[in-house]
């Protein structure tokens, strides 16, 4: 009978130290203790979140801001801040082409929010009403496997144009992923689209098409393709050229005259339950620090002039590249253009 | 309800007991808002245009037969395994019984993508084994696909079926083998008239449990199935096109298959068992023993599905560890504090937290339904139970999938809270310890209450005095397992996650996906940590009275 009691009497109070423990946990993840500065921020983060984790706790050391972090791919982050919007969950949103970001202002899910340290970033890398500012660039540049291209074309110079591939040694030798579905290729096209002209772009593509091995769906195989051997040159991002030389394949990458790019960009989410921190935030990303952060590890290029260029990345301000290239243009460009292009064959 | 019906004699009584009739009320809301409420909802959504595009793009038909192949192709394998490995430490003299038990059991301490995580680490592009084979004999290794999707679920669904195959294995009397031995039935005859015989239902149940678990399977599929593409994984992406109608569609087809096999084993299989007729073995009877050879044959299988399992683990563990293993092999605790121990990443104390809540929850609710059910009289009984035992048979995506079409619009808007990742794990463990206390229920004596509510306790107190003691083993196992099963869900869970609310199994898969792998490892380090710990305390208190670490 004793130790009957004594059991009912240690379950009594088990159970009370859960009851606690719960109220307790709840009442922190709500932030009840500390106050409002101590609030978290929560980023939706397209970045990878090795990479978004390093920014993030360096301005946690800086401004003493916890977060609270969710990656997403880019597609299901828009789909998420949609639905959210009478009810938003995240405060900030880290990353994803600028395009994904346009989609988002013209719900109305985005609070416009011009960070002073956006001033030096040039006009077309950022919302004109400081919905979204831009945070990296990653231009279009063509990858050569210099092993293959050494037992093909000897020391010949490596193409340096668009219109270098054009020669009819490439045929077969060239990879371009298919720009009816692809937002790779469809970004090369539609710079080309703005420097030429439509109908010369469209020419141009159906002069390629007899030196393209193939027209991969996702936008990064070509370049796997090249660097295994499968052909020579693999026309993607630099970024992505660029991470696979540095895993041991002997990549060269060329940043052709009029390639266009990506632009990789921030907002905040409005509404958000703490929209002061995302401010807070935004200034943060617009500095030097987490630029170098960004670009070193993902090898891109920072929309700042003031951040250096990441080790083993391109100064991309000496080459020919679409300075002016107009993203906007581009994605309203879209649905015509790769009908035009479907045609072809 | 309808009151005015004749069954005037069972409410007029419920209403003199008050405490009764809220609890009959309080289950009716209950079930009818998280179980009716979503279901109704789903078939609504899905709506005839959907159903048309889903019919007419082969993509999704591919996607059906795809599920269907692997489903059965898996689940017929780890059947396999699961039975064989049984055999052996049931009937033969191999060493190392408690050894190979012990080796069963620890899977269940993980999410099953955690295999798919092991897996990619042995044998993914640049898994261990693979670069190793690259390296040494310029061979390069391809599992994406089916294949890899084949070996990593019979892998994580093999505890299943051995578990389920062991309590049929264990409910056949010797008596019936000896007497066919006397009678001069030996080795494989003796096997195969006999025990497979017996053994035979409980194995077509093991087979459609662990086909069923496969065909819901969300994590594994997206993670090594490359473009081989499957029902969940399709279903995932159409919630995030923002296609909850064709979500819907998909969700509705997942769900037939297993309403069916959910049929087939209330209906077929209780009928066409045979071990129940011999009852519990009988004490003293030793079972024929298989031969040397077969012993042997038996071991090594056991011994290879152990080192198979061990060396999941091992690489996880490493992984956790080091800086990143395989190139930079230098102990390091980073990983599992910027993971595990950082409170920006409170991933693995979501997942404590919630799923105790969540089971809490699950087992009271539990024992309230088969409290009134099998207990009290009250109209609507029977859909009662039957929408309490329903969710059992629905795969976790769906449930997943109902509650976020339910309840992200309409009336009630729970999206984005904690309550509804809760809800989701209550769902599909509930029916369970439900089953489990209606038997429970049923084997203590009527009459024992009677005498409480005839010396003047009310309904609570006899609840609470009398029948809540009496139920403590089975209420614990069951608070154990749902625990257990509430830690390690993902395909249940994965639409219902927000930043705050990011739970163990989604980071561990997160990390996966983006080859993120000595953090996703430590993530399922501390995920195990937390589960062990948990059952160390459980069992600290119950001490005896709750098998946990008993092999």
């Amino acid at each position: 009978m004793a130790r009957k009691k004594k059991n009912s009497k240690s379950v009594i109070l088990l159970s009370v130290i859960v009851v606690v423990l719960v109220a307790g946990f709840f009442m922190y993840k709500s932030g009840v203790f500390g106050g409002k500065e101590m609030k978290k921020i929560t980023v939706y983060s397209i970045f990878q979140e090795e990479e978004a984790r390093k920014i993030l706790d360096k301005f946690k050391a800086e401004t003493g801001i916890d977060y609270d972090i969710l990656r997403l791919p880019s597609g299901e982050a828009v789909s998420r801040v949609q639905n959210e919007m009478s009810n938003p969950q995240a405060d900030f949103l880290m990353g994803g082409p600028a395009d994904s970001h346009q989609v988002l202002k013209e719900a109305g899910s985005l609070e416009a929010y011009a960070s002073p340290n956006a001033s030096d970033i040039a006009d077309n890398m950022k919302d004109k009403d400081g919905f979204w500012t831009g945070f990296y660039l990653n231009p279009i540049a063509i990858g050569i496997n210099e092993e293959r291209w050494k037992e093909k074309y000897g020391s010949d110079p490596y193409p340096e144009t668009f219109k270098d591939l054009l020669d009819p040694k490439f045929k077969g030798e060239i990879g371009m992923s298919d720009p009816a579905t692809s937002g790779t290729a469809y970004t090369a096209v539609a710079s080309l689209a703005q420097v030429w002209g439509d109908d010369e772009m469209l020419n141009y593509i159906k002069q390629l098409l007899p030196n393209l091995k193939e027209r991969p769906k996702s936008g990064i195989e070509p370049i796997q393709k090249a660097a295994k051997g499968e052909y020579t040159i693999g026309v993607t991002f630099l970024g992505d050229q660029l991470k696979i030389k540095y895993q041991g394949n002997p990549i060269v990458s060329v940043v052709p005259e009029a390639a266009g790019y990506e632009v990789g960009a921030l907002s905040i989410v409005k509404g958000g339950p703490n929209t002061e921190a995302a401010k807070k935030l935004m200034d943060y990303m617009l500095t030097n620090e987490p630029g170098e952060l960004y670009t070193q590890s993902a090898y891109a290029v920072s929309v700042k002039a003031s951040v250096p260029i990441p080790k083993g990345g391109i100064d991309i301000k000496t080459t020919k590249y679409n300075d002016a290239y107009d993203l906007l243009k581009a994605a309203s460009q879209r649905k015509e253009l790769q009908n035009a292009l479907k045609d072809l064959k | 309800m309808k009151e005015k019906k004749g069954i005037g004699e069972s409410i007029n009584r419920l209403f003199k007991d008050p405490s009764s009739l809220v609890l009959v009320l309080t289950s009716f809301a209950l079930i009818i808002l998280f179980v009716i409420y979503p279901l109704v909802i789903v078939v609504f959504t899905s709506g005839f245009d959907n159903w048309a595009t889903f019919f007419s793009k082969p993509r999704y038909g591919k996607a059906l037969l795809n599920t269907v192949v692997s489903s059965s192709l898996s689940a017929f394998t780890a059947t396999l395994f699961g039975f064989i490995y049984a055999y052996a430490i049931h009937y033969s003299n191999i060493r190392g019984k408690k050894f190979f038990r012990f080796i069963a059991f620890i899977p269940l301490l993980a999410p099953s993508v955690m295999s798919g995580l092991a897996f990619l680490l042995l044998f993914g592009r640049g898994g261990m084994i693979s670069q190793w084979l690259n390296t040494n004999f310029n061979f390069e290794l391809d599992l994406y696909g089916l294949p890899g999707l084949w070996i990593v679920q019979t892998i994580s669904y093999f505890p299943l079926a051995y578990m389920t195959i062991t309590g049929v294995l264990r409910a056949i009397s010797p008596n019936l083998e000896i007497a066919a031995q006397n009678l001069g039935a030996r080795g494989f005859k003796l096997f195969r008239t006999i025990t497979l015989k017996l053994a035979l239902p409980g194995v077509i149940n093991a087979f459609l449990l662990v086909a069923i678990n496969c065909f819901a399977d969300f994590g594994n599929p997206k993670l090594i199935g490359g473009n081989y593409s499957l029902l969940a994984v399709e279903i995932y992406g159409e919630i995030i096109n923002n296609e909850a109608g064709l979500a819907s569609v998909m969700g509705i087809i997942l769900v037939i298959p297993a309403l069916i096999v959910f049929w087939v084993q209330n209906k077929i299989l209780s009928k066409g068992s045979y071990s129940t007729i011999t009852g519990k073995p009988v004490s003293g009877l030793k079972r024929i023993t298989t031969s040397k050879r077969t012993d042997a044959l038996l071991f090594s299988f056991n011994s290879l599905i152990s080192l198979f399992i061990i060396s999941m683990f091992a690489i996880t563990i490493l992984f956790a560890f080091t800086k990143n293993f395989g190139r930079d092999n230098t102990f390091t605790l980073d990983h599992i504090m910027k993971v595990v121990f950082s409170s920006s990443s409170p991933a693995v104390l979501n997942s404590l937290v919630l799923s105790l809540i969540s089971a809490l929850l699950a087992v009271a609710l539990a024992l309230v339904l088969a409290y009134i059910v099998v207990r009290k009289p009250f109209p609507g009984k029977k859909l009662l139970d039957f929408s309490a035992v329903l969710p059992i048979a629905l795969p976790g995506t769906f449930v997943g999938l109902a509650l976020i079409v339910a309840f992200s619009k309409g009336p009630i808007v729970l999206q984005g809270s904690a309550a509804l990742i809760v809800i989701a794990m209550l769902l599909k463990q509930m029916p369970v310890g439900y089953r489990g206390l209606t038997a429970s229920f049923k084997q203590v004596d009527k009459s024992i209450e009677e005498a409480a509510t005839n010396l003047g306790a009310s309904s609570r107190k006899t609840l609470t005095t009398i029948v809540f003691p009496m139920l403590q083993k089975t209420v614990v196992a069951n608070f154990v397992y749902a625990f257990m099963k509430n830690m390690n869900t993902l395909s249940t869970i994965i639409f219902l996650i927000t930043p705050k609310w990011v739970v163990a199994a989604v980071s561990i898969f997160n990390y996966a996906e983006t080859g993120t792998y000595y953090w996703a490892a430590a993530v399922a380090v501390g995920l195990m940590g937390a589960t062990l710990g948990t059952l160390g305390v459980i069992k600290l208190i119950f001490r005896s009275k709750v098998k946990i670490f008993d092999f």
